[in-house]
């Protein structure tokens, strides 16, 4: 199965089972759970099935592309399921062997992870699903964002498109995947990520990250005050993009961590909790529309 | 008539924590909530998979215990009227048990006669009782982490997906939130998770059978263990004509043990490339995180064949061990790019980074932790020379541990011990022999992060073991002038570990170290560079010694030693761990000989008693008055002088046999004289005198302290 029929396959399944299929968020970030879909979507109680691919950048898991598969970008699908139906699992199996994985020929792991995201006030118990030894889920019953405590429970599945796609093309690498018939990730990708490593290792300006991240930070606030969600969601993902540059620029010693992680959660904090009261205030349409479909 | 009873509770993928805590409180839940309503059972046997926290209750009754109660009505003297019928009290109380008032009797209480009614509750029928029992065990069932999901409220370890209960071949019927239990398990996943009645079941046996059979699923860990090692056995016997064999790391086994319904041992092989890391940190790359296990070769040289643990019964296509050889791959290839990263630094470039690592905050970084070591260890090497302490090579032994301290933090800065916390130490230690440091401090670079756990092996060379201890010491006090003491279960810094590692590597390496006085030097040295003021530096230090040895008398406890013979030792205020031990053992080995320990605290607790908020001077010949009190003063001159020579040289058991005879005069002593003579200048040297007495016993030990058995 090409790289790129894996993903046509999921919407599929997902699309099948009821969620919306959604379109990449234009912004860099680390996963798909920064995007809106999940970030905001999993607080209150209105219901929320969505799935969309996320190209996800991760600077300092950059190798030169001389590793065969740990890359400083890659593409998730997300999927995220809100309430977490009460076969979440099967589901989840279903769409595995829709993607050709025959579950009685295959070692199927659910490891213990609990998940957590400092710099965004997020937890969840979950798992890291791995197929014979490789892992190629992030599997989260999500319990906390923002610092708030969630109800209901949304179910997270994160699908790692190129390890899937390494255990069903039987490859070795990212690089040696079929993206179609005729191309390989690697002729799609590689350049751009052997650039993007020396960039975000060696290159990458300190001095414009650090002027940047305060830029950005004070924009958050003053958006914030006009109570424009949306927009304040970008820049929050802008500052922890920045902080992770820095930190693949070994720019941010282990105190200085702290805090930046301190203020991004803030900002995250600040931004629930406007979404919050704004879905409050809205009455929740989407509780409706779920009562009358 | 008993049957058996069977809860299983089925769930999403437990963590292995859990299912260890699952598997303990079940037992003791179902086992109060039966006790709790009288329902007899012969014992509750738990088992647990990944999926499932299994409770099998032995010959539980079908029906409650009969139990006798009674019931209490007034007190006697207003049961009946003056006239001798039943008063008003006694007739309303018996209608309310719906009996005959003349169906009463007295009954004696402590707090005089009463009338009462005494009968034989009618026992219910246990079906009744136990899907409500069942229900509450499930619920109270808490774990160190819980979750929610869906729209439940309910929290567990993991999502509950079914709930099998059966009572004999009944089902016990209750719900939890979406859930109603039923007959039905699950089998395990790689055979399609279908839906299984159970049936058929009498005994535990079937049970277990049934699982095995049916639902391709191990239900007792022991058994999946042994399943393990059989296994590997057969591998290493038939395949490799035992030429190579399994690493089998312990607590990699039970780890293992608890991720699968079911096990198989597979092999596989990684490329030769990757053979060149060192052994330590290839071993342990294997085993971390995917939870191989790493093969030797006769020769103890690792080998690039490697075993993994499906969890299943058998790899159908060879596409499992085909998936685990290629993750492999990749984790080497990841440890190789740390490696050969790390490669290009040197000691110098990490002792440099260690200026931005933050130890803790308030007091500095790494790089000046690093400079206080040097420090420690080499004040450490003197306070045991001046103890009598001999080294092979001092100067030699300064040297290796001034490089050792200075160079201990630098492999946390490395990508691989980055990558792989657990190889701390390791890490170090591999890159200083690369490097071409001295042996000495290769090894010290590992053994200091020693004891790493409890029972964990200690430091062996002085280099390392000085270091360990000055390691630990300096961050003790650091982290108690901060203001961070461990209280409760909170002891994020893990300092009682550390406290209990100084006390250990000391003992094993017979260093007679003065922990007040190596408390106190480190804590001097936070005061050379960082502004702790309006902190009692003193009290501090007090603080810091109390706790390494709660530590010491802690572990006597945990051995079931006595511990009142360490308070009494500790007590008479002696700081140095060797003099300590000699003592304790000598005093343990003096009332295991069957001597009366009287004989040396009552005595001691004479003396201490009778000068109770007295002030003292010198005791003078002249006046002493009696017989018994010149012989007590004429033993105590050549008994002192003897006893210091014998508790300098650690002859402890000469010491106590000193005090013992001196005993005999101090009885003598105040059976015969009278010390509080009306002249006052025999008076206070008798006072004098018995201060003197009591300073001997001193010298070894607060014996008021030791309790009798």
């Amino acid at each position: 199965m090409n790289f790129q029929d894996i993903i046509f396959n999921l919407q599929k399944y997902w699309a099948g089972k009821g969620c919306i299929i959604r379109q990449p968020l234009d912004l860099e970030k680390g996963a798909g759970t920064f995007n809106a879909d999940t970030f905001l979507r999993c607080l209150g109680p209105e219901p929320w099935n969505v799935a969309y691919v996320e190209p996800s950048r991760r600077p300092t898991d950059g190798r030169y592309g001389e590793n065969p598969f740990r890359t400083q970008f890659y593409y998730q699908f997300q999927v995220l399921l809100k309430p977490s139906p009460d076969d979440v699992v099967e589901q989840y199996l279903g769409s595995l062997e829709q993607l050709g994985i025959e579950l009685d020929s295959h070692d199927i792991r659910f490891v213990e992870d609990d998940w957590q995201s400092p710099t965004i006030g997020a937890a969840g118990l979950g798992w890291e699903v791995w197929a014979d030894g490789m892992e190629i889920t992030q599997f989260t019953y999500f319990q906390q964002m923002g610092g708030f405590s969630l109800k209901p429970v949304s179910a997270e599945l994160t699908y790692g498109l190129e390890r899937i796609a390494m255990y069903l093309q039987d490859k070795d690498s990212f690089w040696e995947l079929k993206w179609n018939d005729s191309l390989t990730y690697g002729d799609v990708l590689l350049d751009s990520e052997k650039q993007w490593s020396e960039y975000n290792f060696e290159v990458a300006d300190i001095e414009m990250l650090q002027d940047l991240f305060i830029r950005y930070e004070n924009e958050f606030h003053s958006v914030i005050k006009k109570n424009l969600v949306y927009p304040a969601h970008e820049y929050v993902l802008k500052c922890s993009h920045i902080f992770n540059l820095l930190d693949a620029r070994e720019a941010v010693s282990v105190a200085e961590r702290t805090l930046y992680i301190a203020k991004v959660r803030n900002l995250a904090k600040s931004l629930c909790a406007e979404y919050l009261r704004q879905r409050e205030d809205a009455g929740y349409p989407l509780l409706r529309s779920n009562i009358s479909g | 008539m008993r049957k058996d009873l069977l809860l299983e509770i089925g769930t999403e993928e437990l963590p292995s924590s859990c299912m260890i805590e699952g598997l303990k409180n079940i037992k003791n839940l179902i086992s109060e909530g039966l006790s709790a309503n009288n329902i007899e059972f012969e014992d509750i046997v738990t088992l647990a998979t990944p999926r499932r926290i299994i409770a099998y209750v032995k010959n539980a009754g079908e029906q409650q215990k009969s139990v006798e109660k009674t019931a209490m009505g007034p007190p006697l003297k207003i049961a009946y009227e003056n006239g001798g019928g039943y008063s008003q009290a006694a007739t309303g109380f018996a209608k309310s048990l719906g009996i005959d008032a003349s169906e009463l009797k007295e009954i004696d209480t402590p707090r005089g006669k009463y009338m009462g009614y005494s009968f034989t509750e009618e026992p219910k029928k246990s079906v009744l009782l136990l899907p409500e029992i069942l229900k509450q065990a499930i619920l109270s069932l808490s774990f160190s982490k819980q979750m929610t999901w869906g729209d439940y409220s309910i929290k567990f370890a993991r999502p509950i997906r079914w709930i099998a209960a059966l009572f004999g071949n009944e089902i016990i019927k209750f719900e939890i939130e979406n859930i109603s239990s039923s007959n039905k398990t699950r089998s395990h996943r790689m055979t399609g998770n279908i839906e299984l009645e159970i049936s058929g079941i009498e005994k535990l046996q079937d049970y277990i059978d049934f699982l095995e059979n049916k639902a391709s699923v191990i239900a007792e860990p022991q058994k999946r263990r042994q399943k393990i090692l059989d296994q590997i056995d057969e591998i290493e016997k038939n395949q490799w004509a035992q030429n190579y064999r399994a690493v089998l790391d312990q607590d990699l086994i039970e780890e293992v043990v608890n991720l699968v319904e079911t096990p198989n041992v597979l092999t596989g092989r990684f490329p030769e490339q990757y053979l060149y890391i060192p052994k330590e940190i290839l071993i342990k790359a294997i085993q971390h995180h995917q939870r191989y296990f790493a093969v030797l070769d006769i020769n103890g040289n690792i080998s690039t064949t490697f075993i993994t643990i499906q969890n299943g019964n058998c790899d159908r296509s060879g596409a499992i061990i085909k998936g685990n050889e290629r993750v492999l791959k990749a984790r080497l290839s990841d440890a190789k790019f740390f490696y050969e990263e790390d490669k290009k630094h040197s000691f110098e470039i990490w002792l440099e980074k260690l200026k931005g690592v933050v130890f803790y905050s308030k007091i500095g970084t790494l790089y000046d932790k690093a400079s206080r070591l040097e420090k420690i260890s080499s004040k450490i090497i003197e306070m045991l020379q001046n103890s009598g302490y001999i080294f092979d090579n001092s100067e030699q032994l300064y040297k290796d541990t001034k490089r050792a301290a200075r160079l201990c933090k630098c492999d946390l800065v490395t990508n691989l011990a980055v990558e792989f916390p657990e190889l701390q130490g390791l890490v170090g230690s591999e890159y200083a022999k690369e490097m071409g440091e001295a042996t000495n401090v290769v090894d010290a670079l590992f053994e200091h992060y020693l004891p790493r756990f409890a029972q964990d092996i200690l430091p062996s060379s002085d280099t390392g073991a000085i270091t360990s201890i000055s390691d630990k010491i300096d961050t003790i006090a650091g982290i108690f002038l901060a203001g961070n003491i461990p209280s409760g279960s909170e002891d994020p810094f893990a300092l009682r570990r550390k406290a209990s590692g100084i006390i250990l590597t000391a003992l094993k390496k017979n260093y007679n170290i003065d922990i007040a006085g190596l408390a106190e030097f480190a804590a001097g040295l936070y005061l050379e560079n960082f502004d702790l003021t309006n902190i009692d530096v003193k009290g501090k230090i007090r603080e810091i010694t109390e706790f390494i040895f709660a530590r010491y008398r802690f572990n006597l406890e945990k051995e079931q030693k006595r511990t009142d013979v360490f308070d009494a030792i500790r007590n008479a205020g002696f700081n140095s761990i060797i003099d300590i031990s000699l003592k304790y053992d000598a005093l343990i080995k003096y009332i295991e000989e069957g001597n009366d320990i009287s004989f040396l605290s009552d005595p001691l607790i004479r003396c201490s008693n009778i000068i109770k908020g007295k002030s003292f001077s010198q005791v003078e010949k002249k006046y002493l008055a009696q017989k018994h009190e010149i012989i007590l003063y004429n033993e105590l001159i050549s008994r002192e002088n003897q006893l210091q020579k014998i508790i300098s040289k650690k002859e402890f058991s000469s010491a106590l046999e000193v005090l013992c005879g001196f005993s005999e005069y101090v009885n003598d002593f105040f059976d015969n004289v009278l010390v509080m003579d009306k002249d006052n200048n025999l008076k206070n040297n008798r006072i004098n005198l018995i201060k003197r007495c009591l300073d001997m016993y001193l010298l070894y030990a607060d014996f008021s302290k030791l309790l009798q058995q």
